[in-house]
């Protein structure tokens, strides 16, 4: 029997796919950032609404603006990284394939003339399985660096005071089956049909 | 604009409706993002990311949680607002030199001091 290395796991396509994904969605949390604040401004003046309730609301919406501006940051950090990952795990995919290739037609060859070509494949396999451990390490804190941004979006306001009074909003959803309007319970809309 | 009231609850009631796109396009965000971070999860191979990229995925998720609920609560304090000022209107109008001018609680759906504390 041949000897084989184990091809590294992961599909980068998906992960460039998604990276590119987040990062419009982090473009999507800064347009949201600016449309709510034309919205809190507008809501004000259009309105001729003045005195300490519409300061109140102002703060309010400032804070949630401020709030998505600030998604957009570690969002696209963590597609970044992400990105940067996927290349050499593809790499490392291709070059550990390669050697299992050739070493398996050494293997059956009697004359030994894939040999050194073997040993070849098998040290580019192992340089690239070594660079691919060192991306992932990399890759890994960048994203663990970046998440915790998102814990603080709203920093000390009206915003952060609204959510830490309700303390099922902190509850930890699901990710699979989530169900974002499960989340809103106040003037919820509906669900929309996601994608 | 109701004469002696400081601000036109007609308006405000519009305005309303902007909050709920908003909490929308917050929802479409939030949606994408987070489907996003956990297919990256289970496609990495890495342990390592694998468990960053979870962990990125739970608080995108609560950050996002949080926020559609903010703008909902937003959507409810303009209802809630326009809907005491347009009462109040009418009481205003019925009234024989009555008080007006009066500021108006900004109040969300349930009828509570907004935003809280």
């Amino acid at each position: 029997m041949a000897p084989g290395l184990t091809v590294p796991g992961g599909d980068p396509a998906v992960l460039e796919l998604q990276a590119s994904r987040l990062k419009l969605a982090a473009q999507g949390a800064a347009g949201l950032s600016r449309s709510t604040s034309l919205f809190t401004a507008a809501a004000q003046s259009d309105a001729m609404w003045t005195g300490q309730s519409a300061t109140a609301f102002d703060a309010f919406g400032s804070n949630l603006a401020n709030g998505a501006a600030a998604a957009e940051a570690p969002l696209t950090r963590i597609a970044s990284a992400v990105e940067s990952y996927a290349g050499p795990l593809r790499t490392a995919q291709q070059r550990v394939a390669a050697y299992n290739d050739i070493a398996a037609a050494a293997a059956g060859d009697r004359s030994g003339s894939l040999l050194r070509a073997a040993e070849q494949a098998g040290q580019n396999a192992m340089d690239a399985l070594k660079a691919l451990q060192q991306a992932g390490n990399q890759a890994g804190a960048e994203v663990r660096s970046a998440a915790a941004e998102l814990r603080d979006l709203f920093g000390s306001g009206p915003v952060q005071d609204f959510i830490d009074a309700r303390p099922e909003l902190g509850a930890d959803l699901p990710v699979h089956g989530w169900n974002p309007t499960r989340a809103s319970t106040e003037g919820d809309p509906g669900q929309p049909s996601p994608g | 604009m109701a004469p002696g009231l400081s601000f036109d609850a007609k308006t405000l009631q519009a305005k309303s409706s902007e909050a709920l796109s908003l909490q929308q396009y917050c929802l479409a965000v939030g949606m994408d993002s987070v489907e996003a971070l956990a297919s990256m999860a289970s496609s990495a191979g890495h342990p390592g990311l694998t468990s960053a990229l979870t962990d990125a995925t739970g608080r995108g998720n609560k950050a996002f949680t949080g926020m559609i609920a903010a703008y909902g609560h937003a959507y409810q304090g303009l209802v809630g607002t326009a809907q005491i000022l347009g009462e109040t209107e009418q009481s205003n109008a019925a009234m024989v030199g009555g008080a007006s001018n009066q500021e108006i609680p900004f109040l969300n759906g349930s009828g509570e001091a907004w935003p809280p504390g």
